[in-house]
């Protein structure tokens, strides 16, 4: 008990709430620049950590990742164009939501959910990390086969277009995912000699291609007199600028259920914050009172992925905190700046030197607050950056994103990737492939296809498939799960194509 | 009227680049007379990164210039690498090495270097001990244990370590080889994945560095170290050396420049290694990312690489992992 | 040509692409039986399923598109409801590639940034010189600050002028 009120009050101090301002600032800042990721900023922030304290530190870093994942949803309901992947499933209904002048709101809904998310992860963190880690290490090869089934077999009910034009991205994204290194046997894939490909296409480039890039292509198609006018129209009138008290209390029950998908994702490593915000959007949707409106500027929509994705954020702490793995990119560098401070994370951290674990968690708790606030601010801010004319927009647009990706890896051959994909991801949408099944195809399958070629080498190494099976009780659970979950999904895609009939691009549109 | 702008445009941009003759500055008598770059093949924030930092702060001190860390990863810390050998060698771009992008990958990727030739081998800062570990409640107690279950078990016991075809990999598989076991490899990445997979019971036995957290919580224990020195603090964990094992890698760390530097450029490098490496900072700084601070000069860094290079090619030769 | 025509050519030149990719490309691109691996699929297994499957797919729609009944043309419908100029698009690409293939590294990023940011803004009907220069001028400074200064990542330098390290 001594030791939570010191590292609360240690939490209080300037310099660490300095930190978290600092760190919430640069956050929504840099989150808000399509190409710019919080990781890449924390990362050179971990070797100077050892001159900071560890509660000034490490709240800095943490308070950052929460900024940025509110900061990426700006862009991406303005401008369609999500500042960093995790913000992808945003674009579906903040866009349409912004579209109708209605901007502000959908970014208060966008602040409210992070926040809610934020904190509910947090706690999620604080009081139960070793229950949940405890569940999370159980997790083998096997069990994370049968989880990416369950999230494609989720995921692809998205496409509400042509189903086989869904099927041709989702497999052409596989193989996108494929390139490099084999991950069993090393042996190079379809990199034809060429070294950059080793490490496989990398995410920003593919993402901010796909989603960002493609999108500027599409918009400089417009007439050049919409290219004189301002990007986006807000209205004046003050309850499309704020969030009203029913409407935070009709998305409640959504919040929850996209704040737990996204905690249960972050407790896992290595699915990761875009793929819960899709999980957690169509979850919405699949439960909504009016699933019509989805697509078309649903607060729902808005407030599902937003919740879910910055719940990934805190929970993927919790196999940290309980056994030093880290969950992510973000708790890998958090690892490591934790290490320098001489804090090895794991149960004897809270034993021997718990008042630094105490003050960044209560400094956790604090940055969301201060995330709420600088967000409110923000806000009206961002909606003045937008209001310069697109033909100057965009072009600044596309040379920021070509400075972050060649910052990811010091490479321009990233650059180039990423317009590339972006001249994919335009014709894309020209033949209405739907870009994001794609993307979803090129996160999954890499971890479908490792998991799958070693649960067959753990098969091989036991006595025959059933005693495998019969010597992993998690895996038996998710295999009745899956069962259940297979039947109700494809009895509800019935009768839901039965409802969208008329609508035959639907939800995902051609984008 | 478009058209014309265009033109221009295009004229302005021409007339920059045509003028590309990059201006390298004179060479001055005094080294350095202006801001040294070193090359980090590895990710910002990794153990790599975090140890070049860590060094360019102290560098930048001693040597009274700016001393600038750039981050250029993938193909396995080769592409960081090459930039290096292919650089222009006056001392101002240098980079950090580790054992595997010289020691190893070269044998199995045509990399754009030749890692006995193209670099000049500054100083070596710091060896990371890499030891076999089981988990805590694991019933076995020493290694030979573990290899007397593993040989009345062919193909049971599963183990696995973060690089495939890394030193690690190919050491412990050229011990194996030597035992007579057969075991399951299991392919991961990372050394997260294995320590994952240790502590969740997917696999029996984990081969990897990060492992101090773990170890403290009495979630792993140490059976063996794959390299030739016992791990500080641990005497009586035999190394695979005092067992015979044809590979004994040492997982190293230090700095390479383009081949054919220049004698004050090597010297002003060795002291400069050898003053931050004595420094206490540094010393903790590397205890705190579970290494140990071994210096070596110049000569004697490139003459363990020269056999580090030496003995892996032919291991895996003997292994019939590599043709001859 | 009819929509439908169009629509079924460009599938089938998909279906020509994945054949290619598939009979040629993978088997070319991926050796087998390399280094330590033991047991377990292939490392061409993944890549050969996704092609295999992308065929039936690219067949199921092009008998779909043959089959179907001539609709009124619907193509091209972006969110916004505008009638697209899609040959700007494509310059507007080919700059695009142009300057992260040839001119960041002639030019420097910051050179070759601002002409490409500035020739982008002409393109896309900014008239006033001045806003053709300086926003672009602007946008790079801003990169400068937040790149050099904040991240300490050094983005690729010309050495045009050797006294200003841009």
């Amino acid at each position: 008990m001594e030791a939570i009120l010191e590292g609360i009050s240690l939490s209080l101090s300037v310099n660490a709430l300095l930190g978290i301002i600092v760190g919430v600032v640069l956050g929504q800042v840099l989150g808000s620049i399509p190409g710019l990721t919080a990781a890449m900023a924390v990362a050179l922030l971990v070797p100077f950590s050892f001159y900071f304290d560890p509660w000034v530190g490490i709240p800095m870093m943490l308070a950052m990742f929460k900024g940025s994942l509110f900061g990426s949803s700006i862009p991406a309901i303005l401008l369609r164009t999500p500042g960093t992947p995790a913000a992808a499933a945003t674009v579906i209904d903040g866009y349409p939501l912004a579209k109708e002048g209605k901007g502000g709101k959908a970014l208060r809904t966008v602040l409210f959910a992070s926040v809610f998310g934020d904190a509910f992860s947090d706690i999620c963190l604080i009081l139960g990390s070793g229950a949940l880690a405890a569940i999370a290490i159980r997790f083998g090869p096997s069990e994370y086969v049968i989880l990416v089934l369950f999230a494609l077999i989720s995921l692809v009910s998205l496409n509400r277009g042509s189903s086989w034009r869904g099927i041709v991205a989702i497999l052409a994204g596989v193989l996108i995912g494929c390139i490099g290194l084999d991950p069993i046997s090393g042996t190079a894939r379809l990199t034809f000699g060429n070294a950059e490909l080793f490490d496989g296409v990398g995410l920003i480039p593919m993402l901010i291609g796909f989603l960002a890039i493609s999108e500027v292509f599409t918009q400089l198609e417009q007439p050049l007199k919409t290219l004189s006018q301002r990007a986006i129209e807000f209205s004046k009138r003050p309850e499309d600028n704020k969030l009203s008290r029913e409407e935070r209390r009709e998305l409640l029950p959504t919040l929850l259920r996209s704040s737990m998908i996204g905690t249960v994702t972050g407790a896992l490593p290595g699915l990761g914050s875009t793929v819960a915000a899709f999980i957690a959007y169509n979850e919405a949707r699949r439960t909504a009172k009016r699933p019509e409106e989805f697509g078309k500027g649903s607060l729902h929509g808005i407030a599902a992925p937003e919740a879910a994705n910055n719940a990934v954020s805190g929970a993927n702490l919790i196999p940290l905190l309980a056994f030093g793995i880290p969950g992510d990119v973000a708790a890998a560098l958090i690892l490591g700046a934790l290490l320098i401070q001489g804090i090895t994370p794991g149960p004897l951290a809270f034993r021997d030197n718990p008042e630094p674990i105490y003050a960044i968690f209560s400094a956790m708790l604090l940055a969301n607050l201060v995330n709420y606030l600088v967000g409110i601010a923000y806000i009206p801010l961002a909606k003045r950056l937008v209001s310069v004319s697109k033909r100057l927009l965009f072009p600044a647009v596309l040379v920021f994103a070509s400075a972050g990706a060649y910052a990811m890896r010091g490479s321009l051959f990233d650059v180039q990737m990423m317009f590339v994909f972006g001249l994919i991801g335009w014709l894309m949408s020209k033949f209405k492939f739907p870009t994001v099944l794609l993307l979803i195809g090129f996160i999954l399958a890499p971890i479908l296809e490792r998991s799958a070629r070693q649960t067959l080498i753990l098969i091989d190494s036991s006595d025959g498939l059933l005693a495998f099976v019969q010597s992993r009780p998690v895996l038996m659970i998710l295999l009745g799960v899956l069962a259940v979950l297979a039947v109700l999904v494809i009895r509800q895609q019935i009768s839901m194509r039965r409802f969208t009939d008329q609508d035959d691009d639907g939800v995902m549109g051609p984008g | 009227m478009t058209k014309i702008r265009f033109a221009v445009l295009i004229l302005a941009s021409c007339a920059l680049f045509g003028c590309d003759n990059a201006n390298e500055g004179s060479t001055d008598a005094k080294y350095p007379s202006r801001p040294i770059t070193i090359v980090v093949p590895y990710a910002p924030g990794g153990g790599g990164d975090t140890f070049t930092r860590a060094i360019a702060i102290q560098a930048q001190e001693i040597l009274g210039t700016k001393v600038l860390v750039e981050n250029r990863m993938g193909g396995g810390a080769t592409i960081g690498v090459g930039s290096v050998a292919r650089a222009k060698p006056d001392g101002y771009t240098l980079g950090f090495v580790s054992s595997s992008p010289v020691v190893v990958v070269p044998n199995f990727f045509e990399v754009p270097y030749d890692a006995s030739t193209d670099l000049t081998y500054l100083s070596r800062f710091v060896v990371s001990p890499y030891p076999v570990l089981v988990r805590g409640d694991s019933s076995y107690d020493s290694f030979d244990e573990l290899l007397a279950y593993a040989r009345e078990n062919p193909g049971r016991l599963r183990w696995s370590t973060a690089g495939i075809n890394g030193a690690p990999h190919i050491a412990t598989e050229a011990a194996l080889k030597q035992e007579g076991v057969e075991a399951a490899f299991v392919p991961m990445q990372g050394s997260t994945e294995v320590l994952a997979g240790l502590l969740g019971g997917t696999i029996d036995m984990g081969v990897m560095s990060d492992y101090a957290g773990p170890l403290a919580a009495g979630d792993v224990r140490l059976l063996a170290e794959i390299g030739p020195e016992p791990i500080e603090g641990f005497p009586d964990i035999p190394t695979y050396r005092e067992m015979g094992y044809p590979l004994a890698p040492t997982i190293f760390f230090g700095m390479a420049g383009p081949a054919g530097l220049p004698d004050d450029v090597i010297q002003t490098w060795e002291t400069t290694i050898k003053t931050i490496t004595e420094s206490e900072s540094f010393q903790e700084v590397t205890v705190r990312l579970n290494g140990n601070v071994t210096y070596l000069d110049h000569e004697a860094f490139e003459a363990l690489v020269l056999s580090d290079i030496e003995s892996t090619k032919k291991a895996l030769q003997t292994l019939g992992i590599l043709e001859k | 040509m009819s929509v439908r025509s169009r629509e079924a050519a460009i599938i089938a030149g998909l279906l020509l692409v994945t054949a290619v990719f598939g009979l040629v490309l993978i088997p070319m691109g991926i050796r087998e039986g390399y280094g330590s691996s033991g047991a377990g699929l292939s490392p061409r297994f993944m890549p050969e399923i996704a092609t295999m499957g992308i065929a039936v797919a690219l067949l199921f729609g092009l008998v779909k598109q043959l089959l179907s009944v001539e609709t009124a043309a619907g193509a091209e419908a972006h969110p916004d409801g505008v009638v697209g100029h899609p040959m700007r698009a494509v310059i507007v690409i080919a700059i695009c590639l142009f300057f992260s293939l040839v001119g960041f590294r002639m030019a420097g990023f910051y050179l070759g940034g601002v002409v490409m940011a500035a020739s982008l803004t002409a393109l896309l009907g900014e008239r006033e010189i001045l806003k053709v220069v300086v926003f672009p001028v602007l946008v790079l400074i801003v990169i400068y600050i937040v790149f050099e200064f904040g991240f300490q990542i050094r983005l690729p330098k010309s050495g045009l002028i050797a006294s200003i390290p841009v």
